[in-house]
């Protein structure tokens, strides 16, 4: 009986090392293992006539045949569900740098580049604490102009330079953003007992004719703080850390003298910039102390209250931004131009 | 405008000073520099040249073939230059020089070159070429530089012997003759030693004191701590004349008029250092009264003006115009003038629309022998307006419009006089001045708080600093124990210094903006109250685009009433512009969607499938009574999305898509309500059966409707276009952002399916109000599948609908289900006349 065990388990192991296809292994595990007819399971039968001592000393040796044969067909099994797998994982791999053909998919969309320019502004100044809050476009000659410091005579309310609307002499097309300046300090000064911090970027309106580098219609960021002590500093440290923002990385910024009416000094603000390999001091923005006349129209005593402002067009920005030659495309409408953003 | 260097060097010691830290030093304290030109730069190999011979070019009607004498020898140049002239002096660019094509680009060396079959040995330069375009204009793009007439053709007597100007010291004043100058390099024959710092206009509006070079002059002194020569001018000596002038100031708009009167006076062109001058800052020497007009007015700021004595009479009123009074300006042209117009008669002549031109008659010509010299102050919106009015921008208006110090107009006056008597040696001056001012500018006296200007600054600088720093520039300060009263200069006070504020502009920007210390504003850390409008806007934004795929599109706030007849809209209720800039786009838009649509049309020529939105303002005529009386009532946020698709014959229910997708994300519930009856004109612009109002509740928020087919045609739109919009000052003002959440169901839920012919009239809308109040296990009725056509009668469609049931409170068992269904089926049967199928 010993000699026909290990018969068994010698023909058991040539069986299974000689194995190819994964499906004939339950085969074998039936040939030898099942309950009714299995090879091993008849040895095993035949061993109950056996005698006592006999069958201690043979069933042992047994158990050990049959321990060795399950070791055998549970590793033969896990090497050839390996396998398969591999062979499958390799049989679905798929070309990865093509695009999606079987659901069809929705177009991408398109957010307008100075949507995408107005936001990042947005977002930056927002973090640093400043309300976002828009305002008229269709405006007052009031909040536009005298508000600012702006007197009739000016050249600037000129109709060459502003859209006026016809039979109502005291409304324009707001020609900068500015015009939210007293309107905020009035919304959110409390009778100018309370600081201010607030952007507000929008449309402007300029009466002048079209080419590349003209638009009739264009988009502005101002800000403006107003508290109790204010600062040239203040002014060029709040201007920075926003550039910064914007940038993501340390700029380097200069104040050159410049005048705008509502603010007193006023300035030019000038960042440096690597163009074409070299350093160069790039206008970025107008802006300056705010003018003693527009706090007081926004309900603050200027002797004790200080106001900074500064602005910039959001076009210039996003043309360099991009390398956008015509500033015409920006209302065309034209979807090969909106397309790419 | 244009400064000289050499000048400026004539008023404040600045020898060791670059032009270059000039123009950088400007920039940071005063006026932005926006370019530095050193006349004659790259003028090697360019000589004085003469034309011997011109021959057309047998290959190019456009060209010549010329021979050109350089001094040594003949050589051979193809030039195209229109004014070519046998014996003609021209600035003969010689193999070697540097040149920039019609003036623009890189410079280029020039090489012997072959020009259609003929050898050219370097080239005929126009003025603009070789960087002289600002001393040499050009009448005609094809123009040559001619120097013929630059240079006498006699040798010239001997000059400067009288008077000691510094300006003579650089002067060429024996200049070579056109014989002799052959052949001599360019450079010094023109004598080009002269820089130029061109600064930028717009940044000097409020500085009428820096529109001449002895402003200039004292800015920079100012600047770099150099001294400033004082200008001394003698008073006019009129004691014995007996002619007089009467000056009646009739207008509120001339603030000071002085005239005088020389004879004597014989027209010859002016000096050479006079004209290089002149022509070095970008005007042309014409002769030598005129110039001295204008180089007083390059000198000092105040713009001067010399009449024909004999064309004047013995009385000079300055006055408004009477409506439709006509004037011929120096040149010829002729103007109707308004009441707002200013202008200066004499003998009942117009003689001179003030502050801007003279006329054609009363000026100075060659035969001139006595002149009436002016010098006034005018108002400068007056003058502004009238240059505007009339498309007149001169010289002279560009300087009166920027308010001018009526003591200049002395000034000004006196050292024309000098001048003409010091150039035409028989001039007398033969009348009493003539000296009337209305309006005198004062100087103003400030006290400057020294606590308020650290405080503005950021930089506690000494009392004496300030001091010092006022003074260099022109004000009188006296010092007292915390403050300084500062008295401004009458240069300064036209409008430009009034306040302590303008002083405290002027402390810090001559300490450097730049040296002040940079640190952040203690401020109130409150987070910033959020405007609900740009919540939504930005919400609305990236639904659209990043997750419905639509792009975003800006149109102009303007729109074609043409355009707007043609979709079939009335044009009542529009505000239109009084100036508008394109003729054609007067109007304000009152809804988004007529510009769109040109979108969508344009777009559909490239694309199959359009799908755009735009988040912009419409504006009304009146207040719309919504939210105050301002103006913001007159305009509104709206949210216009359309759609048109080649593949899609009913876009209606893409944007329906779209709405349930935004609706979705912003947390509100809306219904749509079919729109039966149109009105007029709606009725005609959209189709009358694919039209829907969105409601919230009872609020009217927006509608979705296809465009009507024929308007679609008419209009040249490819495909059936769907339009959706939204109101997103009312969206925002709704309290969206709620989710009605409710508890996992711990029970299954049974779906059953059903599906039914039915009126074609009846709405998906009828049978969903229906089906949820049947029965509160109904938890949802989702439509599968609406089918018309054949096999369907017309009248009739087939609908399928899947729904859900399902208890809160335990597993539904199937005999249950079975009696909601069959209550369903029996309620549609009754209500609609279903038929089950």
């Amino acid at each position: 009986m010993k000699q026909q065990l290990e018969q068994l388990l010698k023909q058991f192991k040539a069986d299974i090392t000689s194995l190819q296809l994964p499906e004939k292994l339950v085969e074998i595990e039936n040939t030898y293992f099942s309950r009714k007819h299995g090879l091993l399971t008849e040895i095993m039968k035949e061993m109950r006539g056996l005698s006592v001592d006999v069958r201690k000393d043979i069933g042992q040796f047994a158990n050990e045949v049959k321990a060795e044969m399950e070791l055998l067909l549970e590793q033969t099994k896990i090497s050839l569900e390996t396998a398969v797998l591999r062979e499958q994982l390799i049989q679905e791999a798929i070309d990865v740098t093509q695009p999606n053909l079987q659901v069809r998919p929705r177009a991408t969309g398109h957010v307008h580049p100075l949507t995408q320019g107005r936001l990042d502004m947005e977002r930056i100044a927002e973090r640093m604490g400043f309300i976002i809050e828009d305002g008229p476009e269709l405006e007052s000659d009031y909040y536009v102009f005298e508000s600012l410091n702006i007197p009739k005579s000016h050249p600037a309310r000129d109709s060459q330079d502003t859209f006026y609307i016809k039979n109502h002499p005291e409304w324009c097309m707001r020609s900068h953003v500015s015009n939210m300046q007293v309107r905020l300090m009035n919304k959110y000064g409390e009778g100018g007992t309370r600081p201010l911090r607030a952007a507000y970027p929008g449309r402007v309106f300029r009466n002048e004719a079209l080419d590349a580098t003209h638009e009739h219609t264009f988009y502005q960021f101002e800000a403006c703080m107003v508290d109790r002590e204010i600062t040239i500093g203040n002014l060029v440290g709040v201007i920075q850390a926003l550039l910064e923002g914007l940038f993501q990385r340390d700029v380097e910024v200069r104040l050159r003298p410049s005048y705008f009416p509502f603010v007193e000094p006023g300035f030019e603000l000038d960042m440096k910039a690597t163009i074409g390999g070299k350093e160069k001091w790039v206008e970025m923005l107008g802006c300056g102390l705010m003018h003693p006349t527009v706090l007081h129209e926004g309900g603050y005593d200027p002797t004790e209250w200080q106001g900074l402002a500064f602005g910039m067009g959001l076009n210039r920005l996003v043309m360099a931004k991009y390398g956008i030659e015509d500033i015409r495309h920006f209302h065309s409408g034209d979807l090969r131009f909106l397309n790419q953003f | 405008m244009l400064v000289s260097y050499n000048w400026l060097k004539q008023f404040t010691n600045i020898e060791h000073i670059s032009p270059q830290e000039i123009a950088e030093k400007l920039t940071l304290h005063s006026v932005e520099v926006e370019d530095i030109i050193e006349l004659g730069a790259n003028l090697e190999h360019v000589v004085v040249a003469k034309v011997t011979e011109v021959k057309k070019h047998e290959n190019a009607d456009s060209l010549n073939v010329c021979q050109v004498f350089d001094g040594i020898e003949t050589v051979q140049i193809v030039c195209g230059g229109s004014n070519l002239t046998e014996g003609m002096l021209c600035a003969l660019g010689k193999v070697g020089a540097k040149v920039r094509w019609h003036g623009e680009g890189d410079l280029i060396e020039l090489t012997k070159a072959k020009i259609r079959g003929e050898a050219s040995y370097g080239m005929i330069c126009a003025a603009d070429e070789i960087g002289l375009g600002s001393m040499f204009p050009k009448a005609d793009e094809k123009e040559i530089l001619d120097l013929t007439h630059y240079f006498p053709e006699r040798p010239a007597g001997v000059e400067g012997s009288h008077g000691g100007s510094k300006e003579r010291d650089n002067s060429t004043s024996l200049r070579s003759t056109q014989e002799n100058i052959v052949g001599t390099p360019l450079k010094e024959a023109l004598g080009l030693d002269d820089v130029l710092i061109d600064v930028e206009n717009k940044t000097m509006t409020h500085r009428p004191d820096l529109w001449g070079h002895y402003g200039m002059a004292r800015e920079v002194s100012a600047i770099l701590g150099v001294p400033l020569t004082a200008y001394n001018t003698a008073p006019i000596i009129d004691e014995d004349c007996e002619q007089a002038f009467t000056v009646n100031i009739k207008t509120d708009h001339c603030h000071r008029y002085m005239a005088v009167a020389l004879n004597g006076v014989a027209i010859a062109p002016s000096p050479q250092w006079m004209q290089d001058r002149i022509r070095a800052v970008g005007m042309t020497p014409k002769n030598n009264i005129v110039d001295i007009t204008n180089y007083v007015m390059l000198e000092l700021g105040q713009p001067m003006h010399a009449f024909d004595g004999s064309q004047i009479g013995t009385d000079i009123t300055i006055r408004q115009a009477t409506a439709e009074e006509s004037f011929t300006a120096l040149g010829g042209k002729e103007y109707v003038l308004t009441t707002e117009d200013m202008v200066i008669t004499s003998g009942g002549k117009v003689v001179a629309l003030a502050g801007v031109k003279g006329d054609e008659f009363s000026g100075v010509t060659d035969s001139t022998t006595s002149i009436l010299l002016e010098a006034a102050t005018f108002d400068p919106t007056s003058v502004r307006r009238a240059a505007t009015r009339h498309g007149l921008r001169t010289d002279a208006s560009a300087r009166f419009e920027k308010s001018l110090d009526t003591n200049l107009a002395e000034i000004a006056l006196r050292r024309a006089v000098a001048l003409v008597l010091e150039l035409c040696p028989d001039a007398t001056v033969v009348s009493t001045v003539a000296n009337v001012t209305s309006k005198p500018t004062t100087p103003i006296t400030i006290e400057l708080d020294m606590q308020y200007l650290w405080s503005r600054v950021g930089v506690k600088c000494a009392i004496s600093d300030v001091q010092k720093t006022l003074e260099s520039l022109g004000f009188s300060v006296t010092a007292n124990k915390d403050n300084l009263s500062v008295v401004v200069p009458t240069w300064r006070a036209t409008k430009d210094v009034s306040i302590q504020e303008d002083l405290i502009e002027e402390v810090a920007r001559m300490y450097g903006y730049n040296n002040i210390p940079v640190s952040l504003p203690v401020a109130s850390i409150a987070p910033p109250p959020t405007d609900d409008l740009r919540e939504i806007e930005k919400k609305l934004t990236s639904i659209l685009a990043q997750e419905l795929g639509y792009a975003e599109i800006y149109n102009y706030s303007f729109v074609d009433p043409e355009y707007i007849t043609r979709i079939g809209l009335p044009l009542d209720g529009y505000l239109e512009l009084d100036n508008p800039v394109a003729k054609d786009r007067p109007y304000l838009r009152k809804h988004l969607f007529p510009n769109m649509l040109l979108n969508v049309e344009e777009n559909l020529h490239r694309f199959d499938t359009v799908s755009i939105f735009e988040i912009g303002r419409v504006y009304h005529d009146s207040p719309l009574g919504e939210i105050s009386s301002d103006m913001m009532d007159m305009q509104r946020t709206k949210c216009v999305v359309m759609f048109a698709s080649k593949q899609v014959d009913i876009p209606y229910f893409e944007l329906r898509h779209v709405l349930d997708t935004i609706v979705s994300r912003l947390g509100i519930t809306v219904t749509l309500t079919p729109v039966t009856t149109l009105s007029s004109p709606w009725d005609a612009i959209v189709h009358p059966g694919r039209v829907a109002d969105i409601m919230v509740g009872d609020t009217h928020i927006g509608s979705i409707s296809e465009l009507h087919p024929t308007v679609q045609k008419k209009l040249g739109i490819a495909h059936r276009t769907a339009s959706l919009e939204l109101d997103v000052a009312k969206l925002a003002r709704i309290d969206g952002s709620r989710v009605n959440y409710r508890p996992i169901p711990l029970y299954p839920a049974v779906d059953r399916d059903i599906s039914f012919l039915i009126d074609a009239t009846t709405t998906h809308a009828d049978i969903v109000t229906l089906l949820s109040e049947v029965d509160p296990h109904i938890v949802s009725v989702t439509l599968l599948d609406v089918y018309q056509g054949a096999h369907v009668s017309e009248e009739k469609k087939s609908m399928a609908y899947r729904i859900r049931y399902q208890s809160q409170e335990k597993t539904l068992e199937t005999k249950e289900v079975h009696v909601l269904h069959d209550t369903v089926t029996i309620l549609l049967k009754e209500k609609f006349n279903a038929e089950l199928r």
